[in-house]
């Protein structure tokens, strides 16, 4: 091997160290910040249609927060059909087929008032 | 002999009517046949047991504490339950919340955990602040299934909409199957259903579902009626007036101009979800009926009286 090949193998030797260690410093700063995600989102009340997820076979608890999952592991797949929340019935409050009159006088059928 | 006897029993008007304490208030059921009378009687007990045994929070064995117990895993529900929350779902929606049935640990928080008729009259105040409601959307629900998902930590009162529904229910079924007008009046909840009597349905519109004079009395052909107000099922908690109506917003008792809200609609339901929006809702209520196409009576907290378009006889 003579000297400019020595010194270009040293370069891409030199090269290759820098990226890994550019790439390392990478992987554990997205490392990082996926496990401080991964902790804030658990500490959030679940949405009622992810909410399904981490509840399947977790007994109740009296609060709203989820258990911390472990940030790296993949949810697995849900294995129950959960749920999610469907529009319900959206007719509009129906007013009445006649519009209440002034009673002319009689006996009262009942009273509406507070209960 | 035989004839004598009987006699004043024959002139003795028939009984057309069933009355009976329940959930705290009175229920009455009147028909305008007699002798559907021991049928409707039937169903209204029928009913209101399937009610009860579904949504009562204070009963231990019931559904609804059933799907507290499980929450945060789907659960499915029977056929009566999966109605009141359809029902409920949708007043929450068509509200924006103000009628939410998420509002359960805010009510229990208030010093409202067990049966009104055992709750003390007079207690220290709350230990926690009042919290707004988790929020109606959180709820799971997939009505083709029959399935609900409770986030946990969440409790659910029906209260605004499952005593309006088993007036509906009641009424509806004793109608058809007795084949006459039929009244059901739950604690001020009222649905009629079948051919009403001549002249109508007359009902007393006042305060308080109890008082024997009433501030205006209006006839009603069809539909429901209800009246949500401030003046019963009251308590004081930390020498603070507290009422059983709550405002999901903020978790606490609503600072309403609005005494009593009567609303007039096509169902119990409907016309129970628009009073109790309306006094949660506080002033902008007058407007938002208008625009709901509800005739309605309102009383401010200085007797001043507010109708909307439809409702009778009252000036604005």
């Amino acid at each position: 091997m003579n000297r400019p090949e020595h010194h270009h193998l040293r370069r891409r030797a030199e090269g290759r160290r820098r990226v890994g260690a550019a790439t390392g410093w990478t992987a554990a700063v997205g490392g990082g910040l996926a496990a401080v995600f991964g902790v804030l989102l658990a500490q959030t009340a679940p949405a009622a249609s992810a909410a399904v997820a981490p509840a399947a076979s977790a007994p109740a608890e009296p609060d709203l927060v989820a258990p911390v999952p472990v940030p790296s592991v993949v949810p697995p797949p849900l294995a129950t059909t959960a749920p999610h929340r469907t529009h319900t019935s959206t007719i509009p409050l129906q007013p009445p087929a006649a519009a209440p009159q002034l009673s002319s006088g009689g006996r009262s059928h009942g009273v509406s008032g507070a209960s | 002999m035989t004839e004598v006897r009987d006699r004043p029993r024959c002139d003795r008007p028939a009984r057309d009517r069933v009355e009976l304490h329940v959930w705290g208030t009175t229920a009455v059921l009147i028909v305008t046949d007699p002798a559907a009378l021991p049928a409707a009687e039937r169903v209204l007990l029928r009913q209101l047991a399937a009610v009860d045994a579904a949504c009562s929070r204070f009963r231990t064995d019931s559904e609804i504490s059933r799907l507290h117990d499980l929450a945060g895993s789907p659960v499915r529900v029977g056929p009566v339950l999966a109605e009141a929350l359809t029902v409920s779902l949708r007043a929450a929606q068509l509200t924006n919340g103000v009628v939410d049935p998420t509002v359960g640990n805010a009510v229990e928080a208030l010093g409202y955990a067990m049966d009104f008729a055992s709750l003390a009259p007079d207690g220290p105040a709350p230990v926690d602040p009042p919290r707004p409601a988790p929020g109606w959307w959180r709820v799971g629900w997939d009505p083709t299934t029959g399935e609900v998902l409770l986030p946990r930590g969440v409790r659910l009162d029906l209260g605004a909409t499952a005593k309006a529904l088993a007036a509906d229910r009641i009424a509806q079924q004793a109608a058809a199957d007795g084949g006459c007008g039929v009244l059901v009046n739950l604690g001020g909840d009222v649905r009629v259903a079948g051919p009403a009597p001549e002249g109508g349905w007359r009902l007393g519109v006042g305060d308080d579902h109890t008082a024997e004079e009433t501030d205006v009395v209006v006839t009603i052909d069809a539909g429901g009626l209800a009246t949500s107000g401030t003046a019963r099922r009251r308590w004081r908690r930390g020498g603070r007036e507290l009422h059983h109506i709550v405002d999901p917003r903020t978790g606490d008792v609503p600072d309403s101009p609005w005494r009593t809200a009567t609303v007039a609609a096509a169902s119990c339901v409907d016309a129970n979800t628009a009073s109790t929006a309306a006094i949660v809702m506080g002033e902008h209520a007058p407007v938002w009926l208008e625009q709901c196409g509800l005739p309605a009576r309102l009383v401010d907290l200085h007797d001043r009286v507010l109708t909307t378009p439809g409702w009778p006889g009252e000036g604005t």
